[in-house]
């Protein structure tokens, strides 16, 4: 356990972020007003100032997770070697996803346990909220095939129970949350931890037993979360995020860990409960009223985590594990459409933030996320106040005076302008010229292709995203607008696979973002020309979106986004893909009495 | 030899059926056996909705702070 989770250190942690964030913004604030109010003060300058206030402190804080991830102790894991004195229930949700892919997962963390000679102290649970019958049945088949290939009837035959189980519940009431509490509900007194994973999960059995060892160690953890790796990436969107998932995020994971301290969050996946603690505080209610505001809880994970910090349950994450991988979005589309049902978990939480008794940080965290929903929308704010206070801007009266002889030249304010938009790319940039200055000191580097290909990776990384983050910011201000006229998401299944488009698919989604491009150029060329130059960087990506989101679900490879998962394969996945190989050549339907089933090696 | 071919898709048609059935008896007993072990535990309902209002009133800092913000724009608005 690596990371300080002593109140006062997160306490000053916290401090020092929102001290620098809100200086940092006043600052930005203060420069504009001088520029924007150079030509008399006018009430539009005094809410583009708001905006860059609000803007900037959100960029800082962001860059200051990364600081405080740089700045705070990091030690080599200290893994524990006690005995597993409890039982652990591995719990895999699935929801119309393809079951040989997610069953064969479930074999190759079986695989990695037994290996480890720990099997016996572990249980799987595939939890089915599948709703197409026809994916229910291929799901019944594929896990036949599972008990099979574990040798299940040999444990059954000798009198044992048995350690995998599948359930498949006909209606999917309270959805993933409710899919967990209705286990918990049925098997959880049986169990002491249950590590809860997503149909794309996988882990490694190190990791999960060292999860246990901790949450043995420290009674008073009620949540021990992991932060996931994305693998598996094939696309340049898919590649350039899984690069920033491994390169950047351990360090902003680590500078959250020190600022939450035991108030931690819950991702959903990945990580371990307390079975106790999880049944006692987090049996979800239906928000009143109809979604998208009311209904069931959409992002239930930081309610959860919410809930068992205010039952005194310590929830912390722990970056230092390491051995824990998810899969990731391959193209923009399926990006925005998770980031859809997400800004309308996010914006949900508007009706739990003033839940009686939560701590004043978990508060704080749906605040956040709320924010991180409605910042676009400030961003699109002060693109559209810009427009508008350039072209209704007084002419300069070079005489202000009657009579006067010389000529009085307005003050020039334009670098103070140019300064902010310098600070506010720095804050973006910052923190990633100083990760990648600590990856070289650190000699981390060298997981990442070395220096020169790390550096070549975050420069393509920056120059995509720079790209993307206009089109981004569309998809986002379009959730946040539908959510609050009231229109629900729904929950659509995962999209897998390669995530390759056609131009036709990309360009009906992003039709509309284009348009947008060319009215936002148009405005600018009809009535603030001078300020063009300003808003190409986000116009000319709207106006190319269809084919930003076509080029960027194209195949990539490496060495340009080189993670050390792709330089040196887990195990894990590596089992995986050779029991999927395995598995496409046994159809589940010769699982007959007696046959003989390759049984996968431990 | 039309009476024999049409003999042996019988017969294999029956095997194919038998088949069928041994599949799905041994699916449904594999099925039964890997039913959710019954050990239920309570999971009380949560209370998470409270008015915010509500909140407000009872933090204390909270209510002060928000008291002394709307007092100062009340007295700016009077002009003092």
């Amino acid at each position: 356990m690596s990371q300080s989770t002593s109140p006062s250190g997160a306490r000053s942690a916290r401090a020092l972020a929102l001290l620098i964030s809100v200086g940092l913004g006043i600052g930005a604030a203060a420069l504009f007003l001088q520029f924007g109010a150079a030509d008399g003060y006018q009430m539009v300058d005094g809410v583009r100032a708001a905006l860059v206030f609000i803007t900037t402190f959100w960029l800082a804080w962001g860059a200051m997770q990364s600081v405080e991830g740089l700045i705070s102790a990091r030690k080599p894991p200290a893994y524990l070697n006690t005995p597993l004195t409890s039982r652990t229930a591995i719990l895999m949700p699935v929801y119309n996803e393809d079951p040989a892919v997610v069953f064969a997962r479930v074999a190759a963390m079986d695989v990695s346990l037994s290996r480890l000679g720990v099997a016996e102290q572990f249980d799987f649970a595939i939890l089915s909220d599948t709703q197409n019958d026809r994916v229910g049945a291929e799901e019944e088949r594929w896990f036949v095939h599972l008990w099979s290939d574990r040798g299940q009837d040999a444990r059954v035959a000798l009198g044992k129970a048995p350690r995998f189980f599948y359930r498949r519940r006909a209606r999917n009431i309270g959805r993933k949350a409710g899919n967990i509490q209705d286990f918990f509900e049925t098997s959880g007194g049986q169990y002491d931890f249950a590590l809860i994973l997503d149909a794309d999960s996988l882990m490694e059995g190190e990791t999960i037993v060292e999860m246990v060892r901790r949450m043995q160690a420290a009674p008073e953890l009620g949540l021990l979360q992991t932060l996931p790796r994305i693998t598996g990436a094939r696309s340049r969107f898919g590649r350039a995020m899984q690069f920033a998932a491994g390169f950047y995020s351990p360090v902003f994971a680590q500078g959250q860990a020190a600022m939450q301290g035991v108030t931690g969050p819950f991702w959903g996946h990945n990580a371990m409960v307390r079975v106790r603690a999880f049944a006692e505080s987090c049996a979800l209610p239906e928000l009143s009223g109809p979604p998208p505001f009311g209904g069931h809880i959409l992002s239930h994970d930081y309610v959860e985590a919410a809930l068992l910090a205010r039952a005194g349950w310590a929830v912390r994450l722990d970056p230092d594990l390491a051995g824990s991988f998810e899969e990731g979005p391959e193209n923009m589309i399926d990006f925005a459409k998770r980031d859809r049902r997400w800004c309308q978990g996010n914006l949900q939480h508007i009706r739990v933030i003033s839940a009686p008794g939560l701590k004043g940080w978990s508060r704080f965290v749906f605040f956040q996320g709320i924010l991180s929903y409605v910042a676009p929308l400030f961003w699109v704010m002060f693109l559209a106040s810009n427009l508008y206070a350039t072209a209704t801007a007084p002419e300069p009266d070079f005489f202000p005076e009657p009579f006067q002889l010389f000529p009085v030249f307005p003050s020039d304010q334009t670098s103070k302008a140019v300064g902010v938009a310098v600070g506010v790319f720095g804050l973006l940039v910052f923190p990633k010229v100083l990760i990648l200055l600590d990856a070289i000191a650190r000699g981390r580097v060298a997981e990442f292709g070395g220096t020169v290909t790390a550096l070549r990776s975050m420069m393509t990384e920056l120059i995509q995203s720079s790209i993307n983050a206009p089109i981004m910011l569309m998809w986002q201000t379009r959730a946040v607008m539908q959510v609050v006229m009231g229109r629900d998401g729904g929950w659509p299944a995962q999209t897998r696979g390669d995530g390759r488009l056609t131009f036709p698919e990309a360009y009906a989604a992003g039709w509309w973002i284009q348009l947008w491009g060319i009215v936002v150029m148009a405005l600018t060329h009809s009535f603030a020309p001078n300020l063009m130059l300003w808003v190409l960087p986000i116009g000319v990506p709207l106006v190319v979106a269809p084919l930003v989101i076509w080029m960027t679900s194209k195949p990539s490879h490496p060495p340009v986004f080189l993670t050390p998962e792709e330089t040196a394969l887990p195990q894990v996945i590596t089992d995986h893909r050779r029991i999927v190989a395995l598995w496409d050549d046994t159809s589940p339907s010769v699982v007959v009495p007696n046959a003989q089933v390759a049984e996968i090696p431990a | 030899m039309g009476t024999h071919m049409m003999m042996q898709g019988s017969l294999s048609d029956a095997a194919q059926d038998a088949r069928a059935r041994a599949i799905g008896t041994r699916h449904a007993e594999i099925l039964r056996a890997a039913r959710l072990p019954h050990a239920p535990l309570a999971m009380p309902r949560q209370v998470i909705e409270r008015p915010l209002a509500e909140a407000v009133a009872q933090t204390p800092f909270l209510s002060r702070l928000i008291g002394v913000f709307a007092s100062g724009i009340g007295r700016t608005a009077r002009g003092r």
